[in-house]
């Protein structure tokens, strides 16, 4: 039977390009009066013409994306994890454990969940508050420019080098690519490219880093995550060069282009909201950990991650056949009224849970405590010292998997 | 000391592959939808294929048209043979220069996932042919 899709539809391209609250206003039709929609296939420059499925479903509400989350068994990630069809070639190379299930997910997570522990955090904590107190006193010095480039890309771009074991003098090539792959759907990184062509020569230049990188760990180990992935065995086998690529590119990803588009919004919201951004100067101690959990529900840098139903199902009254493609809305689950109260207030005495690093379940963000205790470290530091920051109009991300900020001037 | 002895021996090795893609009764018809020219310039021993799905045709050595194809790929073809044994990772070759491509990337994504289905077709060209020692030497 042929199914209609929706009348509010969230598919174009023309929908993503939309702001934040204009495309708010359509998600929030739907997660009042049809939480779990039908939509047509997502359009974007990283699907193959005429390859796209049949549609999917979008859950646009808190509770759904919850429920989604928590149970890998009906939803897997082994059959593709973006909204748009993306060929598998590609999915394959950069998705490593987040494109897997259990058992083999579990494992290949277990391998670097170590070195993202809150103990290993802990002890990263001095070095990065010192980083951030670095790149404050740069910003100050500075005393205008763009926020990203001088605060938000290189906090997250040094932690995670330093962690995964990429040099100096390698880290802005890699961060540069990581931060080129998530932008396919956008015209300005594109320069005429279509989006898989840059899809593929960003895969490509970070498999040629990851290679030559391993290739170095292996005759000089040192204390960072490629150093265990060259050593480490799954099942009795080591890993394959493919393989730590794959990771590498994951992690990569995860790493720049999250936490950095976060810092941003963030910035960006303590401007908006003046009065949110003296309380939490007024009580640092008291206000920054329900500041940063704000910062990271107003943010959403994550917008959509797909799964695939693996049975017959219904999720919220609306029954779900197996083998169809699921995508979960962190950036509406994030703006749920029903959760959060006056949702597009920036407020950070809030308690609710939002669901910025995922919606529990085993894939939650691995580095959710590194990037909170990254956040906490640069709002401490920008909110004491940089009092009187102001900021321009940004240049958003154009594109349906991260809420990105590109480019954002500021002035002290 | 690439793994075919002449290009005599690629040519029939894999120029046999795209041929029976061709002819395939499920492939074949993908393969002329996509209506792609690639001309595969292999290294070690040095040989030439040219290959036009739209109209079903493969061509060898000399016998390559002299039409700019739309896609070009150089490799060994030591590395041809593991890719069509399923053996070459197409992303870590290219990031090696293994694999040189120039054309449309979306284009070849479309072709890639044709190849998948024919590398026991191919292994068993080899088997066919007795050369177990193609099979051995992909690793």
């Amino acid at each position: 039977m042929e199914r209609a899709f929706d009348d509010v539809d969230i598919s174009t391209l023309g929908f993503w390009e939309l702001s934040a609250e204009e495309r708010d206003a359509r998600l929030a039709v739907l997660r009042k009066e049809r939480p779990v929609s039908w939509q047509r296939p997502a359009e974007g420059m990283a699907t193959l013409p005429g390859r796209d499925g049949p549609g999917y479903w979008a859950v646009t509400h808190h509770a759904g994306v919850v429920t989604v989350s928590r149970d890998p068994e009906t939803y897997s990630s082994a059959q593709g994890f973006q909204l748009e069809d993306v060929p598998e070639e590609i999915l394959e190379a950069a998705g490593s454990f987040l494109g897997m299930d259990h058992p083999r997910h579990t494992k290949l997570r277990r391998l670097v969940s170590v070195a993202f522990s809150p103990r290993r955090v802990r002890a990263l904590e001095d070095s990065i508050a010192a980083r951030a107190k670095k790149l404050v006193d740069d910003l100050l010095e500075r005393g205008e420019g763009d926020f990203v480039e001088v605060v938000s890309k290189p906090l997250p771009s040094a932690t995670f080098a330093e962690m995964m074991g990429v040099g100096e003098e390698d880290r802005e090539r890699v961060t540069g690519l990581a931060n080129d792959m998530v932008a396919w759907n956008d015209p300005d990184v594109l320069q005429g490219r279509d989006g898989l062509t840059l899809l593929m020569e960003t895969l490509v230049g970070l498999y040629a880093e990851a290679s030559a990188l391993s290739d170095r760990r292996r005759a000089e180990p040192a204390d960072d995550i490629l150093t265990g992935l060259v050593s480490a065995e799954v099942d009795g086998e080591r890993l394959t060069d493919e393989e730590i690529a794959a990771f590498f590119v994951l992690l990569s990803v995860a790493a720049n282009d999250t936490t950095r588009q976060t810092i941003s919004h963030g910035m960006r919201a303590l401007c908006r909201f003046p009065d949110q951004r003296q309380l939490l100067a007024s009580d640092l101690e008291r206000h920054l950990p329900g500041a940063v959990e704000e910062i990271i529900r107003w943010a959403t840098p994550v917008m959509t991650f797909r799964r695939t139903a693996t049975r017959d199902t219904e999720l919220d009254g609306t029954p779900i056949s197996a083998g169809e493609k699921v995508v979960m809305f962190y950036v509406s689950a994030n703006r749920d009224e029903t959760v959060f109260a006056d949702p597009w207030r920036f407020d950070i005495t809030r308690q609710a849970e939002h669901v910025g690093f995922g919606g529990g379940g085993p894939h939650f963000c691995l580095g959710a405590a590194l990037a909170r205790s990254m956040l906490r470290s640069i709002f401490a530091e920008l909110v004491t010292r940089a009092p009187t920051l102001k900021l321009g109009e940004p240049r958003f991300l154009v594109g349906n998997f991260i809420q990105g900020i590109s480019a954002m001037p500021y002035r002290v | 000391m690439g793994v075919f002895r002449d290009a005599r021996d690629v040519y029939d090795c894999i120029g046999k592959i795209f041929e029976e893609a061709i002819a395939d009764p499920e492939i074949g018809p993908k393969t002329k939808e996509a209506g792609l020219t690639i001309r595969f310039n292999f290294d070690d021993p040095e040989s030439v294929i040219y290959v036009d799905f739209a109209e079903g045709n493969v061509f060898f050595g000399d016998g390559v048209p002299d039409t700019e194809p739309a896609i070009r790929m150089g490799m060994k073809a030591d590395d041809a043979n593991r890719f069509w044994l399923g053996k070459l990772n197409l992303v870590m070759a290219m990031a090696k220069g293994q694999v040189r491509a120039k054309g449309s990337v979306p284009e070849m994504l479309k072709m890639l996932p044709l190849a998948k289905p024919l590398y026991a077709r191919y292994a068993a060209i080899l088997r066919g042919a007795g050369r177990d020692d193609l099979i051995r030497a992909a690793g």
